[in-house]
């Protein structure tokens, strides 16, 4: 028994819709099985009362109303359902912002097409089915991956509201790369005095266990239940005898270069990264180790071991947070001449300067351990450069600024130049610091270098002096190349190995970047840190807190709900060629025991992909399946023979055309809107089954091209509208009777041109 | 100059005056010429054709390949060296080399010094190119009056 | 292997020691070169500044006399490559102006299809390094200062590999030949006689042309600076000879006339004593590095 609730909503539709003629119409064109009526104001309470009793009197089993948009009322109606059946058997007919209000000038197409509407929602109700919920336990452990200043604020706050924290590191210290910096901007703390508490409390929190040397294998699972394999490699010491002493270190005959100082100097096989390392445990580089044995006869807490192995350890987590943060990009080999020992990057100036780096914090230059003379800024080396990275690294003007500041107060004589396209000083106190810089005394010139000269142990660095027209070579006996920031090794991996969405920089993608910065489109997955993007520290720490607050909100319980709106492959069909799952940009389909693919419903978006692109229709949705899309096209064209199909994705056009109807723009009533959850939803097989019912053409509205909300979802639908049109073309139908469009939610116009555009065409 | 195509084909609305076209110029270390002022000009739709920078430029394209933000600088130059020929504005000199090309379809046509090194290194007295094929000859001749250049710079053939 | 040849005018008309050089280096490892009655390619910095349409249209007709025989064009001059890659590249990414060359084209009965990109020579000898070892007759022991100048290398096509800012196509080659080559300040800078200047500003390109040979100078014992393209040999051996040019000289050498050397031929079969700036000192360090080997 289907109820069909009309709804006046006074004269937005009743001033035009004919709702008498429109009730007597349905009731004629439908059997015993379809009771229609027609209210005021349904969304009211007396309206929401209505469709109650009506349920229990006349034993109601599906609801169809037909009011205003979804997108407006459609939770209250869902509520009232709701508390007399599954909330999933009632369908909302849009013909107020879709009807009513942008079809004024003609009240008897506009009734025409209510009617039309309505068919397709009653016959799209008919194939409505119960959706169940299922419920997955949660483990409120939490894998953070990375040791930098990102991932030890996250595990300390984590730690603080009591989950447990696995924390892997792949180096042998913890605090990434802020343990190299000097001093920060723009409080010009000492970096090392400002993460020191952070350091210590990550390895005493009893909620924190922390791996060193230690990399993520491997993770399988689900949200809530990942496992992930942690290997952890040996230090050859061992960390619970090592004292830290040293004295390994000291006897050591090798020297290497130390990565920790950017390999400005050198250490041994036996070694810590540094004197401040935390934790601070010694390892031997078995690489470069000769096995000489003297670190052995030194030890006093008896801690060598040079048959330690690998170590495999398996955990179990609900979270998993990558924080694997940035490097700076190598500019070797290009008009910058990195390879000269006096031209140097930002974090390599950051040891020359910092007391515990290898000149003890005496600005010398490489090549001659000379006082440089003067120092110029490079900005720009390799950002904002479609020749490297296009995007800015954000942090270099800064540092930069700071490092100027720096040198200037350690020895005002020492002539420092910054060489910029533009300063970017937006940030709290940052236009202020930037205004000290040049009351000390730093030279800022506006041109981009464009070559950096070697001349000995000096340099001569080119530019445009843009603002007095002159091109100028400075001497410098020390070039800073302000380095573009790029991902670390770690995120490269890690981004991949974890099935995670990256940009096309190969930063880690946010699930949307201002309303979800530090979400995944994996469910579970969060990210936090210059592993997103390149940003100071300050932006890590909310980051940081961020993460913890959502992972906090996402395993607060024990189980998690989830609605079965999901895909489902039926494994009798599935011909294991995989598509599906190379489609799903949320991970959520894998393959199976018996090679059959398997949709997990805790990870699965519902956009409808998977189903649009499987070529035996073995994918397929409880929720928007492809019999209730069916049904509706059905409904709608046997109701109207003069149809112009748009599927409309909630997300974005859907809205769109939402607000032309506020907007009270008007355009042809032949126009029927389909609402789907993504236009990555549209199959081919939608759209000629469309024209095969007469429809008289079919067009696919989705969101922008880089803002689709399922990601790629636009992208799929684009394809399958050109496959769609070679199709109709062999059927002698013009190929532009069918057709993609691309559109935010606020283009109200751009929906009216597009559905202009296909009236025309059609 | 607002030519909707002439900033499209160039990309010229994406330049940032950074400069550092300008610093890798080998003509503006010796010369005027700052590429990034032409930019800038042609941009801002100044009229830029009379200048003569524009004829200081070697075509190197190191700016081209340099430009952070891919403006195609040599071909905006090109560009606005061709308008500044169809305005009559050109160096004199190059006249000679266009009539040099009309008249024996060589850039710079053999000399009896360039005879003499032939013979005496053993090659032909006279390269196989189109000076030795009347047809082609004729037909070279023909296309370059079609395409109007010769008018343009004034000359009568 | 078999290409038509395209020498250009400079290596036809006015420096034929590089014209013979090549012809000889080319038989040397069997190459086959056919001839083919070609214009002026055009000159990219007179034509191409003048007339696009022009210029695009002769380019055009130059490619497209070898198409019937399925050959592709070799250059041996930055100059003409300039011209003949870059109107390959415009007509295969353009349709209307492609029409446009096809249009005027068929007024004279001819016809423009792109089949084969031009190649630049040193790309062939990159790809023949092994049939140059095998040729070789002993190592030069030259000092050389490697002037690529500015074609070749750009503007970067989009299939190409080479690091614009450090290549080492040319390196390679002369390392090969038993050559070092040395770096010197601005060293892939231009020489000064691209896109109308020699003629058109003649100061000018003068004064980058000193600019460079003194860098080359500064760097010390250099035996001869090595170019790829007529034009700029032209340039850098001329243009060092006029009285407006102020700093010392080095000798010039194309690199298929190094290649000669290399293989053993004659200096004079090579035609090094035609050049303005005298390279007896070049064939003597040679020679005697020859000596010194055996």
């Amino acid at each position: 028994m289907i109820g069909v609730f009309i709804c006046h909503c006074g004269i937005n539709i009743g001033g035009v819709v004919d709702i008498d003629g429109l009730v007597q119409k349905v009731e004629n064109t439908t059997g015993d099985d379809v009771l229609v009526y027609q209210n005021l104001f349904v969304c009211s309470q007396a309206g929401q009362d209505l469709i109650k009793d009506k349920i229990e009197e006349e034993g109601l089993d599906r609801v169809v109303v037909a009011s205003c948009s979804p997108k407006h009322h459609g939770a209250i109606f869902s509520k009232c359902v709701g508390e007399k059946m599954n909330p999933y058997l009632w369908e909302m007919v849009n013909i107020r912002e879709q009807c009513s209000w942008v079809h004024r000038d003609d009240p008897e197409k506009a009734t025409d097409k209510a009617y039309a509407l309505i068919m397709g929602g009653i016959e799209k109700a008919r194939k409505l089915q119960e959706i169940g919920k299922t419920s997955v336990p949660l483990t409120k452990d939490v894998l953070v991956i990375g040791g930098g200043i990102a991932g030890m604020h996250t595990s300390l706050e984590l730690a603080d509201k009591d989950f447990k924290v696995y924390l892997v590191e792949k180096k042998p210290n913890i605090g990434g790369n802020m343990v190299r910096l000097d001093r920060t901007f723009p409080t010009d703390d000492c970096s090392m005095c400002t993460i020191s508490p952070k350091l210590n409390e990550v390895t005493n929190n009893p909620n924190i266990t922390l791996f060193t040397c230690a990399e993520v294998e491997e993770v399988s699972g689900r949200p809530g239940e990942y496992k992930a394999k942690i290997l952890k490699m040996p230090r050859y010491i061992d960390e619970e005898k090592c004292t830290g002493c040293g004295t390994c270190g000291t006897v050591c005959p090798m020297a290497i270069l130390n990565d920790f100082d950017l390999n400005l100097a050198v250490r041994s096989a036996a070694y810590a990264p540094n004197s401040q390392a935390v934790p601070l445990k010694y390892s031997l580089d078995r690489d470069k180790c000769i096995q000489c044995g003297l670190c052995e006869v030194v030890c006093e807490a008896d801690a060598i071991r040079y048959d330690q192995k690998e170590e495999v350890i398996e955990v179990t987590v609900g979270a998993i947070v990558l924080a694997t943060g940035y490097e700076q990009y190598d500019l070797t080999d290009t008009e910058y001449h990195y390879e000269h020992p006096n031209v140097i990057s930002g974090l390599e100036l950051e040891r020359l300067i910092n007391s515990t780096g290898p000149t003890g914090g005496e600005l010398k230059r490489p090549s001659d351990g000379k006082r440089p003379e003067s120092v110029v800024f490079v900005q720009c080396a390799g950002s904002r450069d479609r020749r490297h990275m296009e995007y800015c690294s954000k942090i270099c003007c800064m540092y930069a600024t700071k490092n100027a500041r720096l040198i200037k107060q350690e020895d005002p004589d020492i002539d420092v130049d910054v060489c910029y396209i533009d300063l970017r000083a937006a940030g709290r106190g940052y236009e202020e610091y930037y205004d000290a810089a040049r009351e000390m005394g730093v030279n800022y010139i506006k041109g981009n270098v464009s070559d950096v000269i070697p001349d000995g142990d000096n340099l001569t660095v080119r530019l445009e002096n843009t603002m007095l027209g002159e091109i100028q070579e400075i001497n410098a006996d020390l070039v800073v190349l302000s380095t573009a920031l790029v991902p670390s090794e770690g995120t490269a991996k890690m981004t991949r190995s974890l099935g995670l969405v990256r940009k096309e920089d190969e930063f880690a993608a946010p699930f949307h970047m201002k309303i979800a910065p530090v979400d995944t489109a994996n469910m579970g997955m969060f990210i936090a840190g210059t592993c997103e993007s390149p940003k100071p520290i300050q932006e890590c720490i909310v980051d940081a807190s961020a993460v913890a607050s959502r992972v906090s909100s996402f395993l607060k319980n024990d189980e998690m709900d989830i609605d079965l709106v999901t895909a489902f492959i039926n494994p009798e069909i599935c011909v294991h060629c995989g598509k599906c799952e190379e489609n799903c940009v949320y991970g959520a389909i894998t393959e199976g025991e018996d090679g059959a693919f398997v949709v997990s419903d805790i990870s699965c978006h519902a956009c409808g992909k998977c189903a649009a692109n499987c070529i035996t229709m073995a994918v397929d949705y409880r929720y928007y399946s492809d019999i209730q899309i069916e049904a509706q096209i059905d409904g709608i064209l046997a109701a109207d023979d003069d149809v112009i199909v748009a599927f409309c994705c909630d997300q974005c056009s859907y809205n769109a055309a939402d607000l032309a109807g506020t907007a009270k723009k008007q355009y042809s009533p032949r126009i029927k809107i389909i609402h789907l959850p993504c236009s990555g939803r549209v199959s081919v097989n939608h759209i000629m089954y469309a024209f095969d019912k007469g429809a008289k053409g079919v067009m696919v509205a989705g969101c922008l091209k880089e803002q689709c909300h399922y990601i790629d979802g636009n992208y799929r639908a684009e394809e399958n509208v050109e496959i769609a049109k070679k199709a109709l073309s062999l059927m002698g139908i013009e190929a532009e009777k069918c057709e993609m469009f691309f559109m935010s939610s606020a283009m109200a116009d751009k929906f009216v041109q597009s559905v202009t555009e296909m009236d025309v065409r059609c | 100059m607002k030519d909707t195509e002439f900033l499209e084909d160039t990309k010229i609305t994406k330049c940032v005056q950074c400069g550092k076209c300008s610093a890798s110029c080998p003509a503006g270390r010796n010369s005027r010429l700052l590429t990034r002022k032409i930019i800038m000009e042609a941009k801002s739709g100044m009229d830029v054709v009379g200048r003569e920078e524009l004829w200081l430029c070697t075509t190197c394209f190191l700016c081209f390949e340099r430009c952070p933000k891919g403006v195609n600088t040599v071909d905006a130059i090109i560009e606005l060296r061709n308008r500044a020929v169809m305005e009559g504005k050109f160096p004199e000199v190059h006249v000679g080399a266009i009539e040099g090309i009309y008249d024996t379809g060589s850039g710079l046509p053999l000399s009896p010094d360039g005879i003499r090194d032939r013979s005496m290194l053993g090659l032909e007295k006279e390269p196989e190119d189109i000076a030795r094929n009347e047809e082609d000859f004729k037909n070279f001749q023909k296309l370059i009056k079609e395409l109007g250049l010769l008018e343009k710079v004034g000359v009568e053939r | 292997m078999k290409y038509a040849f395209f020498p250009g005018c400079i290596a036809k008309n006015v420096y034929p020691s590089i014209e013979k050089s090549t012809r000889m280096v080319f038989e040397k490892l069997k190459i086959d070169l056919v001839d083919y009655p070609y214009s002026c390619c055009p000159a990219p910095g007179v034509l191409g500044s003048y007339d696009q349409d022009t210029w695009l249209t002769l380019g055009a007709r130059n490619i497209s006399l070898s198409e019937a025989d399925e050959l592709g064009i070799v250059v041996i001059c930055n100059g003409c490559y300039g011209t003949v890659h870059r109107v390959y590249d415009i007509l295969d990414k353009d349709e209307e102006k492609k029409a446009m060359v096809n249009a005027n084209l068929g007024k004279v009965g001819m016809d423009y299809k792109g089949t084969y990109r031009p190649i630049h020579f040193v790309d062939v000898m990159d790809s023949m390094k092994e049939e140059i070892l095998k040729n070789k007759k002993s190592d030069l022991g030259l000092r050389v200062a490697i002037h690529y100048g500015c074609h070749y290398l750009r503007p970067k096509s989009d299939e190409a590999t080479y690091n614009v800012e450090k290549p080492k196509v040319v390196e390679g080659i002369v390392e090969l030949l038993g050559c070092e080559s040395v770096e010197f300040k601005d060293k892939l800078s231009c020489c000064g006689a691209g896109g109308g200047v020699w003629s058109g500003a003649e100061e000018l390109g003068i004064d980058i042309l000193e600019e460079k040979v003194q860098n080359i100078l500064d760097v010390g014992d250099v035996d001869c600076i090595v170019n790829i393209c007529p034009f700029c040999h032209m340039h850098i051996d001329s243009t060092q000879k006029k009285s407006q040019f102020k700093a010392d000289t080095v000798p010039t050498l194309h690199l298929n006339q190094l290649l000669g050397m290399a293989f053993g031929m004659k200096d004079k079969h090579l035609g090094l004593h035609t050049h303005r700036v005298s390279t007896r000192d070049v064939v003597k360090a040679v020679k005697k590095a020859g000596k010194e080997k055996k």
